[in-house]
This record gives C-alpha cells, structure tokens and sequence, in this order.
C-alpha cells in the first residue's frame, strides 16, 4: 500500500469514529468531558468517550503505521540503510508508549 | 472545563477551524493558536490543552501529508533520518511536561511564542536560485535510494529541481530541540526545522516544509501516547477541536492562492506576541476575569 493511500484511510476512519462519538455525546445531552487512559480505553468511560477515544487512538497510530509501510516499502527496494532507520524510528515511538505508561 | 454543552462544542470546533486555517496559511501548525485558546479560554490544565493539540497536529499532519507525499514534495529518507532525534526529543518533553509545574511550562511557551512572533516578522531570506532542468514525461518527485538526495518538480518555475543534503549534525540538534518543545508544549515545531533544513542543510523551502509537515505528525504521535497513558486526554474536548482543525487545514490549503502571505504573517505574529504576554503574565499568577 502506497503511504499517501494509508494515511488517507487512516484519518477517514479516525474522523468517523470522532464524529460518532461527538454525535452520540451530543444526543445525551449536556456532560462534563472527562480524561481517559490509554490502558481503560475499552474497560471505562462512557461509550461516546470510548468511541471518540478510539477515534483519537487511530488518528495516532496512522504516522506510526506510515514509517511501518516506509520501512516495507524501503526493504523491498534493497534500500537496507534506509530500512534500518525507520526501524529506529520506529523502535524509538516504542519506547515512548512503555514510557508512557511507566 | 465545566460541562460540554452544544455552544461549548461549537466554540471548539471554531478554536480547531481558526487554528487549523490561519496555520495552513502561514505555515505553521496550529498548537500556538491551541493551547493559549484552551488554555485561557475553556480554562483547561496546561497538560490536557498540551494532548489536545498534539493529536490536532497530528491530524493537520496527515490531511497535508497525503497531499504533499503524492505530489512527491516530501522527502521521506530525510524526514525518517532526522525523526530519530526528534522522536527522542519528544519523548523527553512530553515525560518533563509530565511533571513541570503548569507556571514553568506557560512561561516556557510565552517565551517559544515571542521567539516564533519575532522569526515571522523577520521574513523568509532570499531562496538560493537553482538549476531547473527539463521534466521528464509523466515524472513527479524521487529520492534516490541510499542517499538523502532527490528531485521535485517547481510548478512556479516549471522544471525539475535536483538537490542535496548537507550538514546533517545540525539538523539532527535542531531536530532534536524541536521534538522537545513539541512533547512539551504541543506545537509542531515546524518553524524550527523548516529553517534549520532550508537555510542550514541546503534542503528547498517546498521540500523542506513538505518533509517537515510529514514530521510533526510521527513527532506528535510519540509524544500524545505518554499524555494518553497519563489520563490527560479528554477525547469529547479533542474530538470537536480536531474536526475543526482538518476542516480549517483543508480550507487554508485551498484558499493560500488568494491570500497575501505577509500580511497574514504580520496578523499572526501581533497574535503570537498579544499571547505570549498573556501566557507569560498566567505564568507570573496573573489572571484575567474569573
């Protein structure tokens, strides 16, 4: 897949479900916004902030999911130099997520 | 934040709008505009308007990047070399945010405001003329594999523009710098790099704002995952905001050909500058109506 064509899917599906959510949200009438941890994404939380959430979640793993296609894409090429630092790249975002959560 | 009501939900889709058209107008992400407006507008934590405007710059990222990486602009070995000191600049912003006092991170922003007023008063320099040769048919941008070089096609000028890259050191400090004032304050950091690969690496101005534009969002995207982890993200707060800020890019794209450029930036940067004495007197514990 073409990395143009991945980022486009990646925020069509995230708009709709941010969309969804906000409309469900809306349908229940005035609420306080409330925060939501990564890790009670689908244990907490009322269902217009999960499904906006998960929204969010996808919006965020789109570029992380276009070095993943870069690194494809370059390895196939032969391009090995270039594969090996979309791997640190991606290695680095890994370690951002444990961090995160440490 | 009291409760979400139907103005309120407005009122964010408008921030989200404004930041996302007068920011794909001037050339600079949204988060300036973001979290002064969260922030001493809608009365939100300092770190909750930080998440909210990183996962905005996200979304400017990847409604632009679409665009940009078609057309062949973005130089996407460049963009990759370079993320693996601005990932790790973020990181470690986005981890200080976590535990800076909210007075100490407005005063930081009030300063990195001023320092961005004064850089787009000051004007772009003359870009370096260069060679444009004869488009090949039906080509569009390259990279060469193996090196950080390439070729985009100059409409204005109507030709094939080859280029290298030089003093890659610097750019690796300057990325790095910009990933940390992004994890920590929410801003792209695009004005930092656009420069630094323009006027320090020899990059084109299109190439490098394309490549950088591509950046920002694997730059925001390492950072907004330590502020999700953390419970700072309020998804019916980023929800409404983001929607605007992909509606507002997508209008300032298609609306950059009628407007003038450096009146705009003048009008940015008396807005950067009005508000980054108002983060700044925040910073020193003063507050303006409730």
């Amino acid at each position: 897949m073409r990395i143009q064509t991945l980022l486009r899917l990646g925020l069509v599906l995230a708009v709709t479900l941010i969309v969804v959510g906000t409309g469900i949200a809306l349908g229940e009438g005035e609420r306080t916004p409330v925060p939501i941890r990564l890790t009670d994404l689908w244990r907490d939380g009322s269902v217009p902030d999960r499904v906006a959430a998960t929204g969010i979640l996808v919006l965020a793993l789109t570029p992380v999911a276009g070095v993943v296609t870069l690194i494809w894409s370059w390895w196939r090429e032969g391009d090995r130099r270039f594969a090996l630092v979309g791997v640190v790249v991606l290695a680095v975002l890994v370690v951002g997520v444990v961090l995160g959560h440490a | 934040m009291t409760a979400l009501t139907l103005s309120t939900l407005f009122a964010l889709v408008g921030v989200g709008l404004g930041a996302g058209w007068l920011g794909a107008l001037v050339g600079i992400g949204g988060g300036v505009i973001i979290v002064p407006a969260l922030v001493l507008g809608f009365g939100l934590d300092f770190q909750v308007a930080v998440a909210a405007s990183l996962v905005a710059v996200i979304a400017t990222s990847t409604t632009a990047g679409s665009v940009y990486v078609g057309r062949g602009i973005a130089n996407m070995r460049l963009a990759l070399t370079l993320e693996i000191a601005t990932t790790v600049g973020a990181i470690t912003g986005g981890l200080v945010a976590a535990v800076l006092a909210e007075d100490v991170l407005a005063a930081i922003f009030a300063v990195v405001m001023a320092v961005t007023a004064v850089l787009m008063v000051r004007g772009a320099r003359r870009p370096r003329q260069r060679v444009v040769e004869e488009v090949p048919e039906e080509a569009s941008g390259w990279e060469e594999p193996g090196t950080l070089a390439g070729a985009y096609i100059d409409d204005v000028r109507g030709g094939l523009v080859r280029y290298r890259v030089e003093h890659l050191p610097l750019g690796w400090s300057v990325s790095l710098l910009a990933g940390g004032v992004s994890g920590m304050l929410g801003v792209g950091g695009g004005f930092l790099k656009v420069p630094a690969m323009n006027l320090g690496m020899d990059v084109p101005v299109k190439v490098a704002a394309a490549t950088s534009n591509f950046m920002i969002g694997v730059t925001a995207a390492a950072s907004v995952f330590i502020y999700f982890a953390r419970g700072f993200v309020e998804p019916l707060v980023v929800a409404p905001l983001t929607l605007g800020v992909i509606v507002g890019s997508w209008l300032g794209t298609h609306s950059s050909g009628r407007a003038r450029p450096e009146v705009l930036k003048r009008v940015m940067a008396l807005i950067l500058a009005v508000v980054a004495v108002q983060m700044g007197l925040r910073a020193m514990g003063v507050t303006f109506g409730g």
